[in-house]
């Protein structure tokens, strides 16, 4: 397996909580997390910034009132 | 033309909140993006005809969503964007947060990263989202919060894929500046 630098890392572990990564690639980045604390905490840093963003965020559902506006509008077509 | 409609009706219900919460993003105003989720779907029903592929209904429902915003709510904007400087654009391009914190000056603990992530507010992370600039915050709404991938967002903004990538980045480097600021702010820091 590849070895690879923590700046290649830092860059796939954005690409992979975007879920762009391809396989070999994060194998690669699994090997250099496993064996670089820096890297690892950075990994958990983000991952979890995206998820606390991600709940921020993901708290908005549609009102009902627009669920019932919808509801009508499909009634019409 | 029943059975379209129940496809339709299935296919819409899964994506109404992610529309939904992509249009509040857009416009700011809940009864605004409320009108443009109901207008999107009027005009994706009219075409539903057209999409051959359902499996994309998500990316082409929000593509005619962000279009209908473009072309109607966009101009009516009264408010102007908060006006970045490119200056400020220029130095945050590559900001990390993390870099920030896991730095020798701040050793006020051992893990200053996740201590600063256990306080932030969820209030200021919506707020820094609402904060970026038009361009940075769709790809960042999409790509980050939504985890739709480059390819689609690409096609739902009409950008290069390279475009997209290179947004989100910045995007997420400018976020991580703007609670870099709040944190700082609130005495976290
Ligand atoms: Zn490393």
């Amino acid at each position: 397996m590849k070895t690879i630098s923590c700046y290649e890392a830092v860059k796939r572990i954005f690409e992979l909580l975007e879920g762009e990564l391809t396989r070999t690639k994060k194998e690669e980045l699994d090997g250099h997390i496993s064996t670089c604390r820096d890297c690892c905490n950075r990994f958990e840093f983000e991952e979890l910034l995206k998820k606390k963003l991600q709940k921020a965020s993901g708290q908005e559902k549609t009102p009902k009132r627009l669920v019932k506006r919808i509801d009508s509008l499909l009634k019409s077509f | 033309m029943e059975k379209k409609k129940e496809e339709f009706s299935i296919l819409l219900r899964n994506c109404m909140d992610v529309m939904y919460r992509v249009a509040l993003r857009r416009t700011n105003e809940k009864s605004k993006a409320e009108d443009l989720v109901a207008e999107s779907c009027l005009k994706a029903w009219k075409s539903f005809g057209n999409l051959r592929d359902h499996k994309s209904f998500k990316s082409w429902i929000l593509r005619i969503l962000t279009n209908t915003y473009i072309s109607h709510y966009r101009k009516a904007k009264t408010t102007p964007e908060p006006i970045y400087e490119s200056e400020f654009l220029k130095e945050n391009e590559d900001f990390s947060l993390f870099e920030q914190l896991s730095s020798p000056f701040v050793l006020y603990n051992t893990n200053p990263e996740k201590e600063f992530l256990n306080k932030i507010f969820s209030i200021d992370l919506k707020k820094a989202v609402d904060s970026l600039p038009e361009a940075y915050g769709e790809v960042v709404t999409l790509c980050c919060l939504e985890d739709i991938p480059y390819k689609e967002a690409a096609k739902i903004l009409k950008l290069p894929v390279g475009t997209v990538r290179s947004r989100l980045h910045r995007g997420k480097a400018i976020l991580q500046k703007i609670l870099w600021e709040y944190g700082k702010e609130r005495r976290y820091i």
